[in-house]
């Protein structure tokens, strides 16, 4: 620290020596500055010096040195003192501080009246700035008060004080929209102010407190587009808004033609260039944009790539990118203007004119391009080489015939210089090729194998290596990429070796003729420092030498089963403790068991690992376990999973008070069968010196007992320590009657301590129970959506005199979207044709419901939502299902819900 | 003599007397009202003052003599800013609610609280009971009785009975600023 005190005090006097400006605070510490604001304090104010050490402050804290409390209260407090001197600098300075440290709202609080005072004074810019210090300050019961002013501070002559209240508007509508929502016709007013500032902020102000209003928007907007405003920023709103306008609006069936489109197009030839871009860049972004009418932005953005200022530039050559992803053949004409980008000084205008050259470009112009890029890719930089690599693979996709020079070029720049991200861009772009033109196979295999002879990246070596096992093997010569593999397992480290080990053993099982060769290399392998590797080296040796002479077939793929079934397999393997081997055969049974119902089939092969936090993996695994158990094989297949979040049980029982923390842990997860539901528990043990064993749950019905009838009970061994066992409960669903129930859990087990000298268990337990939470039983859990793509067609083949209608409030709601959302919640279906897509802003909306009953039974729904005022929902709900007393049942679970 | 004292004789000379005056008190007793007296003269003002959130300064010039008044909230949530604001003073003024006979104890309280404190010793007090226009409004007797006025040593107290409505007796109080400032400046010479 002092080091770098003394250095850049030399470097200050070099600087003045040489006559050089410096920052006039370099080097300033907080505890000085604090130091020196005791000058507020001083009963004769100089109002310079006050001036400059709040400079001080400012600049301080505006560069990340924070104040503590006590320090920020002393400054404020001392800062409020200097309200008494009437130098105008000063009190600006003064506005500054207080909007910067403002402590707490309590002792803010205490500068309002002087605020207040300010804000009604002579003098305009006391008049500006204390409106903007008092509105950042206010708390609602103030902003009653200070209302009145600020209303008349919209409107007022003086444009600064206008903006200011107006900005301050700004910040008030998140605080407290309804005060900000009563100004609209003073914002009006402003909006035909003379000063563009002010209309600019007036506009912008009007807009937010209209928002909510689609009509209001549409026609302040078409208002607005009849007479051109005065300031080209408030111009760019409303062509943004007229975007926004056009979105929600549907093109006209008739004529084709958008409305506001005429309105677009005369800004385009507004005398602002900033209207004009904005004008463009909107036109480009319409949706379903047609030729004719891109052809006037383009032609505006091509007389700008060829301006002399590079923002212009910039900003064109950035929206024909853009132009150039969907409609390349609309901008054929920019193509020499562009062409002559390439060379042009700013960087970024050069990339993206090539990047853009490369989308629109033709098959015929490829090779004059990529020799302009080759000269041009040294100098820049590599987050620019990235993005032209990136654009190259989509234009050698498009054009696969061309493959061999940009392959090439690839091949160029992958061994110039560069960072891990750019060349992992070239590699990844070069496999990407590889894998989709088949010509290409041979000549990226060879660059890439090239390129790893002088790789410093880890991992780029490895992701090559494993490539050239994969693809090398198929290729017609074979032989000469085993040299280079080899030469990683000399030359590189650990990580990189155990790659290459595995491609070489690829090569060696797939081809007869190198398996010779391969297995000397192998063979060395075995006397390599690192133990992966030569585990690697010694199992592909063993495995090598068991196929057949004349077998060529590769080296299979061990882990063939899905991880998450072998996983849970295991494990019970291993808590059974039984005296047979392990059989992989059930995992398969499990895994052909999943594999019947294919929503479940993806499930159970995501699952790669047993996270027991989530809750998604929770069902999953549950589901696992269920149905590797031989016991509800008789149900037939799982109809839902779910788990019930009131029953995830964390119960915490204080077994022995000597224990700080004792705890069991139980989850519970339903599955429901056609006739049955399961109740899964998965139970812990958190306490070290126990035992528990003979662990079950014993439910008894609360409610629903005529509905559902124990089966059986399933107990655990033994409660694993900090694992998870499972214990089961199944009961019987009588058909046709309402499934609805709640269950009273008991969890029972036998205790046994461990002997803390033997470590054994003792023989004698003693037998202990807990009560856990309540489970519910809900209609939802019987129900499972069903995405359907002709919802129509399917309401019609169900039987009308089943449908039953009925309509519901829904109290108040922020949007309908959030209400259709917690309706979806409780009745668990699946939206149809996209209908839960709610259109932004709409009042009302219906929606398509779908879903199976238990037992395969159809349901669907219709829900119409509507929003009246004061944005209370109501909603109509119309069911059919195939049996009445389905539809039923979803009545009264929306009514009870 | 150092440049500050210099510079303020200058001023004095130059600009005539200055005073910077504390307004405290309790709640509705009347500061903002007599702030706004001194300023613009009394009874043209309608509606009465809002309460006072935080503080309010103003200079006022009223024959030759310099005001700068630091008008201090009332409520009992900025009384911690009193002592900070009156440490500058030359003056502290307590205003008071003379009709107001039930907040006279929690008056004479936060009077005693407020003069305790160090940074104030030797400040002169100027107690103005307010409101002399209404009726049950006490007499000056009663006020020095009531705030305990004989009991504070160590500082010049005075005591007025004023109407900030009607304007009674503000130019006395106006008088005794004057005579006072006067007073400072040949002392200080």
């Amino acid at each position: 620290m002092a080091d770098g005190h003394a250095e850049s005090s030399k470097k200050r006097d070099e600087e003045s020596e040489e006559g050089l400006d410096f920052s006039p605070f370099w080097g300033i510490e907080k505890g000085a500055v604090l130091q020196e604001a005791r000058c507020f304090n001083e009963s004769q104010l100089d109002a310079r010096r006050c001036q400059q050490v709040i400079t001080k402050l400012l600049y301080l804290s505006n560069q990340g040195d924070s104040f503590t409390k006590v320090e920020a209260t002393e400054v404020f407090f001392s800062v409020t003192k200097l309200f008494q001197s009437s130098d105008s600098n000063l009190r600006r300075m003064v506005y500054l501080i207080i909007k910067e440290i403002c402590p707490s709202a309590d002792e803010v609080i205490i500068v309002t009246s002087s605020l207040m005072k300010d804000m009604n004074s002579k003098i305009d810019l006391y008049r500006s700035n204390a409106i903007r210090v008092l509105c950042n300050i206010t708390d609602a019961g103030l902003l009653g008060q200070i209302e009145r002013y600020l209303k008349q501070a919209v409107v007022d002559k003086n444009a600064t004080v206008s903006s200011a209240a107006l900005v301050s508007g700004h910040h008030l509508l998140q605080v407290n929209s309804e005060i900000v929502k009563r100004w609209s016709s003073e914002v009006q007013e402003a909006l035909s102010s003379k000063n563009p500032l002010v209309q600019y902020h007036a506009l912008g102000l009007l807009h937010r407190i209209k928002q909510n209003d689609r009509l209001a928007v549409s026609k302040l907007v078409t208002q607005l587009s009849r007479s051109p405003l005065r300031s080209s920023l408030a111009q760019c709103l409303v062509i943004r808004y007229v975007a926004q306008v056009i979105k929600d609006t549907k093109v006209d069936e008739v004529t084709g033609e958008r409305p506001f489109f005429d309105f677009l197009e005369s800004c385009l030839r507004h005398k602002s260039e900033t209207v004009i871009f904005e004008a463009a860049r909107v036109i480009i972004e319409l949706n379903e944009v047609t030729t004719r009418e891109l052809q006037p932005a383009v032609t505006v953005l091509q007389l700008f790539l060829s301006s002399s200022k590079p923002i212009l530039r910039f900003a064109a050559i950035r929206a024909l990118n853009k132009v150039a992803m969907n409609n390349p053949s609309s901008m054929t004409n920019c193509n020499i203007d562009m062409e002559s980008m390439i060379s042009d000084q700013n960087r970024s205008i050069a990339t993206l004119a090539i990047t853009t050259l490369l989308k629109t470009g033709k098959e015929s112009s490829i090779d004059r391009l990529m020799k302009q890029i080759s000269t041009f890719m040294t100098d820049i930089q590599d987050e620019f080489k990235v993005v032209v690599v990136e654009a190259i693979q989509e234009l050698c996709l498009k054009f696969p015939h061309k493959h061999r020079i940009l392959m090439n070029f690839l091949s160029n720049v992958l061994r110039e210089e560069g960072g891990f991200e750019y060349k992992k861009t070239i590699v990844d772009c070069i496999l990407c090729l590889v894998k989709s033109i088949p010509d290409a196979t041979e000549a990226g295999l060879t660059h890439l194998s090239e390129f790893i002879e002088d790789c410093e990246f880890t991992y780029l070596s490895s992701q090559v290596l494993h490539l050239l096992g994969e693809l090398g093997p198929s290729t017609a010569d074979p032989g000469k990429y085993i040299r280079y593999i080899y030469n990683r397992v000399i030359l590189e480290n650990a990580t990189i070796r155990a790659s290459a080990v595995c491609a070489l053993a690829n090569f060696g099982s797939c081809s007869v003729a190198l398996r010779a060769r391969v297995l000397t290399l192998l063979q060395r392998c075995l006397y390599d420092n690192d133990d992966e590797v030569r585990d690697r080296a010694a199992f592909f040796l063993s495995v090598l030498r068991t196929i057949p002479e004349t077998d060529s077939e590769c080296v299979e793929d061990p882990l063939i089963y899905p991880l998450a079934p072998l996983e849970a397999s295991l494990r019970q393997y291993l808590e059974n403790t039984g005296d047979s081997a392990f059989d992989l055969a059930v995992i398969n049974q499990i895994h052909n068991n999943i594999a019947s119902h294919p929503d479940m089939h993806a499930s159970a092969f995501d699952c790669s690992s047993m996270n027991i936090s989530s809750t998604k993996n929770d069902l999953r695994e549950s589901e696992n376990i269920i149905t590797s158990r031989g016991e509800f094989m008789s149900y037939g297949p799982i109809f839902k999973v779910s788990s019930y979040s009131s029953s995830v049980v964390n119960s915490c029982h204080a077994v022995d008070l000597t224990e700080a923390e004792t705890e069991y842990k139980v989850t519970c997860t339903k599955h429901i069968f056609k006739e049955h539901i399961v109740f899964h528990f998965m139970c812990s043990n958190t306490i070290e010196d126990q035992i528990l064993e003979n662990v079950s749950v014993v439910t008894d019905p609360i409610e629903g007992i005529e509905v559902f009838a124990k089966v059986s009970t399933i107990p655990l061994g033994t409660m694993p320590l900090g694992q998870f066992g499972s214990t089961f409960v199944s009961y019987k669903r009588a058909q046709g009657l309402h499934p609805v129930a709640k269950m009273a859990c008991t969890l029972k087990f036998t205790s046994k301590e461990i002997d803390p000298s033997s470590g054994e268990p003792e023989s004698e337990g003693y037998e202990d129970e807990y009560t856990l939470e309540d489970i519910d039983v809900t209609v939802t859990d019987f129900l499972t959506g069903n995405p359907l793509s002709a919802f129509r067609k399917v309401w019609d083949t169900l039987p009308i005199e089943n449908e039953k209608v009925g309509d519901y409030s829904l109290g108040t709601r922020d949007s309908l979207g959030e209400a259709l959302e917690a309706v979806v919640g409780i009745l668990g279906m699946a939206a149809c044709e996209g209908s839960e897509v709610i259109a932004p802003h709409a009042r009302s909306h219906t929606t398509l419901l779908s879903g199976f009953f238990v037992g395969g039974h159809s349901v669907l729904v219709q829900l119409n939502l509507g929003m009246g005022p004061s944005n209370s929902v109501a909603m109509k709900l119309i069911v059919r299902a195939e049996k009445p007393y389905i539809a039923d049942m979803i009545h009264t679970l929306v009514s009870e819900a | 003599m150092g440049w500050k004292d210099f510079a303020e004789w200058w001023r004095c000379l130059v600009f005539g007397p200055e005073l910077d005056l504390a307004l405290i008190g309790l709640q509705n007793a009347g500061k903002t009202s007599f702030a706004r007296v001194l300023a613009c003269g009394a009874g043209d003002d309608g509606d009465a003052p809002r309460p006072t959130v935080g503080f309010e300064t103003s200079v006022v010039r009223r024959r030759r003599l310099r005001l700068r008044c630091v008008d201090m909230g009332g409520s009992a949530r900025f009384r911690a800013l009193w002592e900070r604001h009156c440490e500058d003073a030359h003056v502290i003024v307590w205003v008071i609610d003379s009709a107001d006979a039930a907040g006279a104890m929690e008056a004479r309280d936060a009077l005693r609280e407020t003069l305790a404190s160090e940074g104030l010793a030797g400040i002169p007090l100027l107690v103005l009971g307010n409101k002399s226009d209404l009726p049950g409004a006490r007499g000056i007797p009663q006020l020095v009785d009531a705030l305990g006025l004989r009991d504070i040593a160590g500082r010049e107290v005075r005591c007025f009975s004023i109407s900030c409505k009607l304007g009674t007796n503000v130019d006395a109080v106006l008088r005794w600023l004057t005579k006072h400032a006067r007073k400072r400046r040949q002392r200080r010479a």
